[in-house]
C-alpha cells in the first residue's frame, strides 16, 4: 500500500464545524468527499442536471488544481443518518485590486442544497461559518454571483458588475479590404506565453476600477491545470501580427452556445492600435465560429462578453448591435471603515485630480442603522470611522448628516457601480444634503467600471 | 426595556404591557395628541403652531370623513401621558380614471423616551386593519426616509417636485401694458369652477386625488395657519370677463421662497399667456408677506406642481432650478385584487399598444410571492396570487415572466419608474421574454403622478 503523504492535505479537513438539527453536521471537506461531492454539485448547483461541467470544476478544486485551495475550503452538511450531502459551497480566498490597492476577497461559490434539505437554514449556517474563515484571513470584502435576491437577506448588495457585453451577426463582420492577407492570426498560448498575458493583463486591470490580480501561476492553472470540457475552462489564443511576435490574446468560450461563439476577453499590448487588429480579430473569430460549425449546428452570431464598457465596442460600431446587460456582483463589506480606511490612497488621489485638491473637512454617511465618517486633513484621509447619526437627524431635512445611503446601498458608490445621482433616482431614500456634499461625493466616488475575472 | 409583546385586546383597548394601552382617540385627547406631535415626540424642543392647529383642526371632526377616532394613540397608564400616535386619513386616490380607496397614514410620533418598543408597529397594524375594513386598496404615507419599508410600504409614486426661479426670473410686464389677469381669494360661489378644473387637470396624471366640492369647501373654510402647504384658493381672472383658471398657494413664504402647489386653467387658455402673470403674482404676495411678517425676501418663486407640468413649457427659461420630487411610500395588501380593480385602465392601455387582443399569461415573481394574471383577447381574465417556487431565483429559468424581488414591482405598477430604468437599478430584477417585456411594458408604462392628499 501507498502510504505516501498528500502534499496538499490540510490537517483541518473534515474538521467537524456545528452540530445541526436532525442528525445534521457542519463539517469541512475533505479529499474523500471529492467524488460525492462532484456528484452533488453537478445535480444541485446550476439551472442544468446533471452539469457535467460543473462536476469537473469540483473535481479539479478538490484536487487542488487551483493554486491556494483545496477540500478544506469546502463546506459540507452531512446527513449523519444516512452520509449523504445535504448542502455545500466553498471558499475562495483571492486578492481584488482597488485602483491598484490590493484587498483580500474571499469568494463563495458552488453554492448548493439537496432540494430536501432545503428551508432549514443551512445556507445561513454555512455562511456565517466562511464569513468567519473569510475574516480571519484578513479578507476584506465577500463576493457571490449567484442567483437573484438569494444573497441579500446575508448582507450582500449587488454593487460591481458581471459579465454583460454586446452581441453582433456573422454576416455584418467586416470583409477584409484590398484582398491582401489577414493582418493579424491567432494560435493556442504555450507556456512560453504566460509571462506576457499575465503582464498584458495587468496592464488591462488599469483600465477597471476594481480587478482580480492574477499571476503567471493562475494563468497557468487556467492554462494547463483545469481539465477541458470544466465550468469555466476558456481556449486561450495569442494574438500575432503578421510579422510574428505576440500582440495580444483572446479566450473563448468552448464551442458554439445556440449558434453563438463567445469570446471573454481580448487584450492587446499597448503598443498595438485597438482600430487596426480589431477588424482582423472579428475575421479570425468568424472563422473559427464556422470551423466549429462544420459538424453541423448553426453559427449566426459573435459575443463579446467583455463587460459595459471596452475598446473593442467603439470599433465594431454598428455590427455588435445587441446590448446585453450586465449582471451584478453581490459584494458583502463587513467592517466598511476598514475597507474605505484601506482604499485611502486612492480615494486621495482622485481628490488630488479634483477642484476639490487639499480638501479638509468631513463628510458624515448614514446608513440609517449605522453610518460611516470620513475626516480629510490637507487632502489626506485621516479618519474612517463608524458613525450613527442622532434621532433627530432621521428626517427628511438633515441634522447631521452630509448623506443618506439607506442599508447597504453605499456598497454601490463605494465600488463604482452607480453615480450618486443614479442612486438618488433609483433609491429616493438616498438624500444627499447639499451641493457641497454631492460634489465631495462624486469625487471621492465616480461611477467607474469594474471587471472581475475573479478566481474559481 | 420592554417591548410589545403579548399585547391583549378588549373592547377597543389593547394593554400592551408595561403600563401602556392602544386604542382609538377621543376628542379629549386632543390637546395631548397635539402637544407630542407639534414638537415630534420630543425631538424638536418647540411646539410648531401650525401643526397644533391642524391637529385640533382635525380631531374637530372639520375634514369631511374623518374623527377623532381615526387617531391612534398608545397612552402610559400611569402617567396619563399620550406617548405615541398616529393617524389614518381614508380618501379617494383614482388610477386612470378607476377611483379605488386610500387610507393615508399620517402624524407618526413617538415620544423619544418610549421610542424602540415597538410602538408605531403596534398602531401600524392596526390602522392597517381599519383600512382593509374600509376596503381600502392601498395605504399611502408622505414619511422619513427609509423608515417605512419595515411595514411593507415601497416608495412607488412621485411626491412633490417642481421648478423654482429667483427674483431676475420674474417675467417684467412690458411697458404700457396692464397685467392682463388678476388674482383673487376664491369664494364659495367658485367652488364648482376650483373643483371642475381641478378634476380636469388632474386627468393629465395617472394616479390623482378625488377632491370634490365639500372638500374645496373645507379648505376655503379652514384656518389658513394649519399645517397645509397651499391654502389659499385662488381665482385667476382676466381684466374683463369670466375666470379662466386656479392656483392654490401658500399664506406665508416658505424657505424664503413663494409658492404655489395647484395651478390649473380651463382648457383652451394658454399657458403661456397667464402664467407671466401668474409669477408676477406669486412675487407680488411674496413682497406683501414680508411687509406683513418681516424677514427677507429674495423674490424667489416656486410652481411646485410635480415633475411635469404644462406651466414648465410655458416659462421654460424662467424656471431654471430644478426641485427633484420625493416619494410616496405604497403599501398594497392585496396585489391581485388591486389588478383586478383597476383592469379596465390595464385594459385601455393594452389596447392602444402591440399588447391589444393579446391572450397568454403573465407571471410574476415576487421571492417571496407572485401573481398570475390571465389575459384573454386583451381582456383581463383573472389575476391570481401565486405561490413561488425555488426555481423562481434561477437566472436562466422561465418559471416566471419577470421577477421583481419583493416589493419593487409596485414602482412599475404606479409608473414611477419605467422597466428599462428598474431593471438598471435592481440587476436582480429579470425580465425573461421578449414578450413579457412587451406586455410589461404596455401593461405599466412610465407615467407622471399628483397626488395632492388629503391630509
Amino acid at each position: 500500500m501507498n502510504s505516501r503523504p498528500n502534499p496538499h492535505k490540510r490537517a483541518d479537513e473534515g474538521a467537524v464545524l456545528r452540530y445541526l438539527d436532525d442528525g445534521l453536521v457542519l463539517r469541512r471537506g475533505r479529499v474523500e468527499d471529492t467524488e460525492a461531492l462532484a456528484d452533488f454539485t453537478a445535480t444541485h448547483v446550476g439551472p442544468e442536471s446533471p452539469d457535467e461541467e460543473i462536476r469537473l470544476w469540483a473535481q479539479d478544486l478538490m484536487k487542488c488544481a487551483l493554486p491556494g485551495f483545496g477540500p478544506a475550503d469546502f463546506t459540507v452538511v452531512e446527513d449523519t443518518r444516512t452520509s449523504a450531502i445535504a448542502a455545500t459551497l466553498n471558499l475562495i480566498s483571492q486578492t481584488w485590486s482597488y485602483e491598484g490597492i490590493e484587498f483580500g476577497v474571499g469568494r463563495v461559490e458552488l453554492v448548493g442544497t439537496d432540494p430536501d434539505y432545503r428551508l432549514r437554514g443551512l445556507m445561513r449556517a454555512q455562511l456565517e461559518t466562511v464569513h468567519e474563515w473569510s475574516a480571519e484571513r484578513g479578507e476584506m470584502a465577500q463576493a457571490i454571483t449567484g442567483i437573484p435576491w438569494f444573497y441579500r437577506r446575508f448582507g450582500y448588495e449587488m454593487a460591481m458588475e458581471h459579465m454583460g457585453g454586446r452581441i453582433g451577426a456573422v454576416a455584418d463582420v467586416p470583409d477584409l479590404k484590398g484582398g491582401g492577407a489577414e493582418p493579424y492570426a491567432l494560435r493556442a498560448a504555450t507556456d512560453a506565453d504566460v509571462a506576457f498575458l499575465s503582464r498584458l493583463y495587468q496592464i488591462s486591470t488599469e483600465r477597471y476600477a476594481v480587478s482580480c490580480v492574477r499571476g503567471e501561476e493562475m494563468w497557468r492553472y487556467e492554462l494547463f491545470r483545469r481539465r477541458e470540457g470544466a465550468m469555466n475552462r476558456f481556449e486561450t489564443l495569442v494574438i500575432e501580427s503578421q510579422h510574428g511576435g505576440a500582440a495580444g490574446y483572446l479566450l473563448l468560450m468552448p464551442g458554439l452556445s445556440d449558434g453563438v461563439l463567445a469570446a471573454v476577453s481580448y487584450e492587446l499590448a499597448p503598443e498595438v492600435s485597438w482600430m487596426s487588429a480589431t477588424p482582423s480579430v472579428l475575421r479570425r473569430l468568424r472563422a473559427i465560429g464556422e470551423r466549429r460549425a462544420e459538424g453541423g449546428g448553426p453559427f449566426h452570431s459573435i459575443r463579446l462578453a467583455f463587460g459595459s464598457e471596452h475598446p473593442s465596442y467603439e470599433i465594431a460600431g454598428d455590427m455588435l448591435s445587441r446590448f446585453e446587460r450586465p449582471y451584478a456582483w453581490y459584494i458583502r463589506v463587513p467592517d466598511m471603515p476598514a475597507l474605505v480606511g484601506h482604499i485611502a490612497p486612492a480615494l486621495e488621489r482622485r481628490l488630488a485630480a479634483s477642484f476639490a485638491a487639499g480638501y479638509s473637512g468631513e463628510l458624515k454617511l448614514s446608513f440609517f442603522d449605522g453610518g460611516l465618517r470620513l475626516a480629510f486633513q490637507g487632502g489626506r484621509l485621516a479618519a474612517a470611522e463608524g458613525w450613527r447619526a442622532g434621532e433627530r437627524d432621521n428626517r427628511l431635512a438633515p441634522k447631521e448628516r452630509d448623506a443618506l445611503f439607506p442599508g447597504l446601498i453605499f456598497h454601490q458608490l463605494l465600488f463604482g457601480f452607480r453615480s450618486v445621482e443614479e442612486l438618488e433616482h433609483a433609491f429616493p431614500d438616498c438624500i444627499v444634503s447639499s451641493d457641497h456634499s454631492r460634489a465631495l461625493l462624486n469625487v471621492l466616488f465616480p461611477r467607474r467600471t469594474s471587471r472581475i475575472w475573479g478566481l474559481e | 426595556m420592554t417591548r410589545v409583546g403579548d399585547a391583549v385586546e378588549t373592547t377597543g383597548v389593547t394593554d400592551l404591557g408595561s403600563g401602556l394601552v392602544l386604542r382609538g382617540a377621543t376628542v379629549d385627547d386632543t390637546e395631548r395628541i397635539a402637544a407630542l406631535i407639534a414638537d415630534r415626540g420630543g425631538d424638536l424642543g418647540e411646539s410648531r403652531p401650525s401643526i397644533v392647529t391642524w391637529t385640533r383642526d382635525l380631531m374637530a371632526g372639520n375634514l369631511p370623513g374623518f374623527s377623532p377616532g381615526d387617531f391612534t394613540v398608545v397612552e402610559d397608564t400611569g402617567t396619563g401621558r399620550i406617548v405615541s400616535t398616529l393617524n389614518l386619513i381614508s380618501q379617494t386616490w383614482s388610477y386612470e380614471g378607476i377611483e379605488l380607496g386610500v387610507g393615508r397614514v399620517d402624524a407618526v410620533v413617538t415620544d423619544r423616551g418610549y421610542r424602540r418598543r415597538g410602538l408605531s408597529r403596534a398602531q401600524m397594524d392596526l390602522v392597517h386593519r381599519w383600512s382593509a375594513e374600509r376596503g381600502e386598496k392601498v395605504l399611502g404615507i408622505t414619511g422619513i426616509p427609509w423608515y417605512y419599508r419595515q411595514f411593507g410600504y415601497e416608495l412607488s409614486l412621485v411626491w412633490k417636485g417642481g421648478r423654482r426661479g429667483h427674483a431676475g426670473d420674474v417675467p417684467r410686464l412690458p411697458d404700457g401694458e396692464t397685467e392682463p389677469y388678476r388674482f383673487r381669494t376664491a369664494t364659495e360661489a367658485d367652488l364648482p369652477l376650483v373643483t371642475a378644473l381641478y378634476g380636469e387637470g388632474m386627468k393629465r396624471y395617472a394616479v390623482s386625488c378625488i377632491r370634490n366640492e365639500e372638500m374645496f369647501r373645507y379648505d376655503l373654510n379652514a384656518p389658513v395657519d394649519k399645517a397645509t402647504h397651499w391654502n389659499i384658493t385662488t381665482i385667476i381672472e382676466p381684466t374683463a370677463g369670466e375666470p379662466v383658471g386656479m392656483l392654490r398657494r401658500g399664506h406665508r413664504l416658505r424657505d424664503g421662497v413663494m409658492a404655489t402647489g395647484i395651478y390649473e386653467l380651463r382648457a383652451g387658455t394658454p399657458w403661456p399667456a397667464v402664467t407671466p402673470s401668474v409669477i408676477r403674482y406669486l412675487h407680488a404676495t411674496g413682497e406683501e408677506y414680508v411687509r406683513r411678517d418681516g424677514g427677507e425676501y429674495s423674490g424667489g418663486f416656486a410652481l411646485s406642481l410635480g415633475v411635469e407640468h404644462p406651466a414648465y413649457g410655458a416659462m421654460a427659461d424662467r424656471l431654471p432650478v430644478v426641485e427633484p420630487p420625493d416619494a410616496w411610500y405604497l403599501r398594497v395588501p392585496d396585489l391581485p385584487d388591486f389588478l383586478r380593480h383597476v383592469a379596465p385602465a390595464l385594459e385601455q392601455r393594452l389596447k392602444e399598444t402591440i399588447g391589444a387582443a393579446h391572450t397568454g399569461d403573465l407571471v410574476l415573481g415576487f421571492v417571496h410571492g407572485g401573481l398570475r394574471m390571465r389575459l384573454e383577447e386583451g381582456r383581463i381574465s383573472s389575476v391570481e396570487s401565486r405561490t413561488p417556487t425555488q426555481d423562481d431565483l434561477s437566472a436562466t429559468d422561465a418559471t416566471v415572466d419577470a421577477l421583481f424581488p419583493e416589493l419593487v414591482f409596485l414602482q412599475l405598477l404606479f409608473g414611477f419608474r419605467s422597466l428599462e430604468e428598474i431593471e438598471y437599478a435592481y440587476p436582480d430584477c429579470k425580465v425573461t421574454s421578449n414578450e413579457a417585456r412587451a406586455l410589461l411594458g404596455a401593461l405599466f408604462p412610465k407615467r407622471h403622478s399628483m397626488v395632492y392628499a388629503i391630509q
